[in-house]
């Protein structure tokens, strides 16, 4: 296989081996409490994201497959209803609806129904994957659609294969794992800069709300940290006064490694998508 | 060419039209109710640790910013409840609580009090509105014709069989030695530079506009409209989609079909045979008789409808500057400050606002494929 065939792997690797050279860095160069709210932060954003990547994967199955049963069973009403939510979702701006959320977290929070940061977590991953599961229900309709158009479809089913299986084991398992796996890294990129950028917002703008609510650590609220924001600020003047780019990396190093750390994430999970995309050629 | 002929996705004009009309009425009453489920909940959080509290604060006895008074309150109400002292450090941190909050709250002070949704407060936010509607506008053409630009370049330098400017600097350095790689450092150099250009792109808005903040009027419109295309991988996403659309096109049997019949199939720049340079601009016009006028027309087609999806991730993008950069006087400015101050009902209006800016532009793009594929149909 071609290196260039392997860029996913290449991309991973790059990704782990970033990770790891930051945090040997942080470890030489950054206090310890500081250096333990990053690892938490990014730790609490990672697993938001992985848990609203595997929502909106049950999500989108279970969507697909019903959607699927109304088309395929006549019930016109009941599919065309399903489409039309479906459709609705999509054409809500994530960030605007993931806000609404908020507003509905914030209350819940407040009147204790969400008590620990566990569940605080869970809640803001299932409103992330309601924003972004028509894509994977968009994938699965997709692949089912085109494998009955071939003659895979009928012959299993002259063979007494029950559809569900066909559908579940033969397409979707068996010859769409790639498409699904690459979905999944897509969703996972997409889902941290929802989280990142959610929590961002909320820790700015509405910084006066925190005694009241106070949601986990991620890497957003700790960008939006007042000590992170002076950091980022410090790269501006950089432009102006190169010779303050070496304190970058020793005097400013909490915000500049959060920033770098949604960045770099963002670029080489996209990069592993890509790469996925073009070695199995999908 | 394929032609979609009969494809089910035409629909006419009065279906696409009802269809994002019934979503607006829709996402409308959703939004309505949960305005007031909301304010509901709101007004009771707001009316229950007072009416628990209010007997406590309302004793003119005592003075609650005085410690000797907090200290004889302690105890008094230990000697009438004894034994729960985790009770009453509860109940003496609500009232500081209750007190911090008299003071600070916006909206208990003369002139902050609650807005609510007025028609006053409706022909305020217009203004904001023709703003987000122009700054949107403005970002969708800018990003639909640089991605395209970025997807097109990327595409006809692949079929160049152009590696990365890393590969190649590393292939002249196994090739050539010490020497080729002093020589060839420009490539290193061009290497560097696309990788920081690719964390730009790959930045959310906010990062970059306050690492510029010291420097440059991040308030200014151009500048939200700039930061809003370049950042959040918009751009990024937008390419790949085509990008992708474009390769998957270029595999299909007519692309055969038409080389051996004759058609142009070169990609070098500005050879007879090969397409110019003007092609990542405007490849309808410039490619004409060469096959990847085709392979882009269809490709086209197919991108049209996956428009939709990055209408709403530009929108998400301008919400995210714009609350993030507390820009004064835009619309998600607004709309923050007013989930902040939880005047839900003037928030909703502003979601419902901007989700109808999202189904217009969604229309848009339904009727011009719509129209496209009648094209194909030779229905028009």
């Amino acid at each position: 296989m071609r290196s260039e065939e392997r860029k996913d792997i290449r991309w991973a690797l790059l990704w782990v081996g970033g990770l790891i050279v930051l945090g040997v860095w942080l470890l030489l160069f950054l206090n310890t409490p500081a250096r333990i709210r990053i690892q938490t932060a990014f730790l609490n954003t990672l697993f938001g994201a992985l848990v609203a990547v595997v929502v909106a994967l049950f999500l989108g199955w279970g969507t697909a497959l019903a959607l699927h049963a109304f088309e395929r069973g006549g019930k016109r009403v009941a599919y065309l209803a399903g489409t039309f939510v479906l459709n609705l979702f999509r054409s809500i701006p994530q960030m605007v609806g993931m806000l609404v959320g908020y507003a509905v977290i914030t209350t819940l929070i407040l009147r204790g129904n969400l008590p620990s940061p566990l569940v605080q977590i869970l809640f803001t991953s299932l409103i992330t994957a309601l924003f972004v599961f028509q894509e994977v229900v968009d994938l699965i309709r997709e692949r089912v659609r085109h494998y009955e158009q071939l003659e895979f479809v009928n012959a299993l089913l002259v063979c007494g294969v029950p559809p569900r299986v066909i559908i579940n084991k033969e397409i979707l398992l068996k010859n769409s794992l790639a498409h699904l796996i690459q979905k999944s890294v897509s969703l996972f990129g997409r889902a941290i800069f929802l989280i990142c950028s959610i929590d961002f917002i909320i820790s700015v703008g509405l910084s006066t709300e925190v005694n009241l609510v106070n949601l986990p650590t991620t890497l957003g609220s700790m960008l939006a940290n007042l000590d992170s924001k002076q950091d980022i600020l410090v790269i501006g003047s950089v432009l102006t006064d190169p010779g303050m780019f070496g304190s970058l990396f020793f005097e400013h190093l909490q915000g500049l490694s959060v920033a770098f750390l949604i960045v770099y994430s963002l670029l080489c999970i996209h990069r592993m998508a890509g790469g996925i995309m073009e070695r199995y050629r999908l | 060419m394929s032609s979609p002929s009969g494809d089910p996705a035409i629909r006419p004009l009065r279906r696409i039209i009802l269809e994002h009309l019934s979503a607006v009425f829709v996402v409308g009453i959703v939004l309505f109710i949960l305005a007031i489920l909301l304010m509901q909940s709101q007004r009771e959080a707001e009316r229950l640790p007072d009416a628990q509290l209010s007997r406590y604060l309302g004793m003119s006895e005592i003075d609650w910013s005085r410690d000797l008074h907090k200290e004889l309150f302690r105890d008094s109400y230990r000697l009438l409840h004894p034994g729960n002292e985790e009770s009453i450090d509860s109940l003496m941190r609500n009232i500081e609580e209750a007190r911090i909050r008299e003071l600070t709250d916006p909206s208990r002070k003369v002139g902050g009090e609650r807005k609510t949704l007025t028609w006053d407060t409706m022909v305020g936010l217009l203004p904001m509105y023709a703003v987000f509607v122009f700054v949107f506008l403005a970002v969708l053409l800018l990003t639909y014709v640089v991605a395209r630009a970025m997807a097109i370049r990327k595409f006809i330098l692949g079929k160049q069989g152009r590696s990365s400017y890393l590969l190649r600097y590393m292939t002249a350095v196994r090739t050539g030695g010490a020497r080729a790689a002093v020589m060839r450092a420009g490539l290193l150099a061009k290497a560097g530079a696309l990788g920081v250009a690719a964390l730009v792109l790959f930045s959310p808005a906010y990062v970059v506009a306050y690492s510029l903040r010291t420097r440059l009027d991040t308030e200014n419109v151009f500048f939200l409209i700039l930061l809003a295309v370049v950042t959040n991988g918009v751009l990024v996403h937008y390419a790949s989609r085509l990008f992708a659309l474009l390769v998957t096109e270029s595999r299909k049997g007519y692309v055969d079909t038409a080389l051996v019949k004759g058609v142009r199939g070169s990609y070098d720049w500005n050879r007879s045979d090969g397409l110019p340079r003007s092609v990542i601009l405007t490849p309808l016009t410039v490619a004409k008789g060469h096959v990847f006028h085709e392979i882009y027309r269809n490709a086209r087609l197919q991108f049209i409808p996956s428009m939709k999806e990055h209408v709403t991730f530009i929108v998400t993008g301008l919400v995210i500057i714009e609350m993030a950069l507390n820009i004064k006087g835009h619309l998600c400015y607004a709309l923050l400050q007013h989930m902040l101050f939880r005047e839900y009902d003037i928030a909703i209006v502003i979601v419902f606002l901007i989700f109808v800016a999202v189904k217009v532009i969604e229309a848009c793009i339904d009727v011009w494929h719509s129209f496209e594929l009648r094209k194909y149909a030779n229905e028009k």
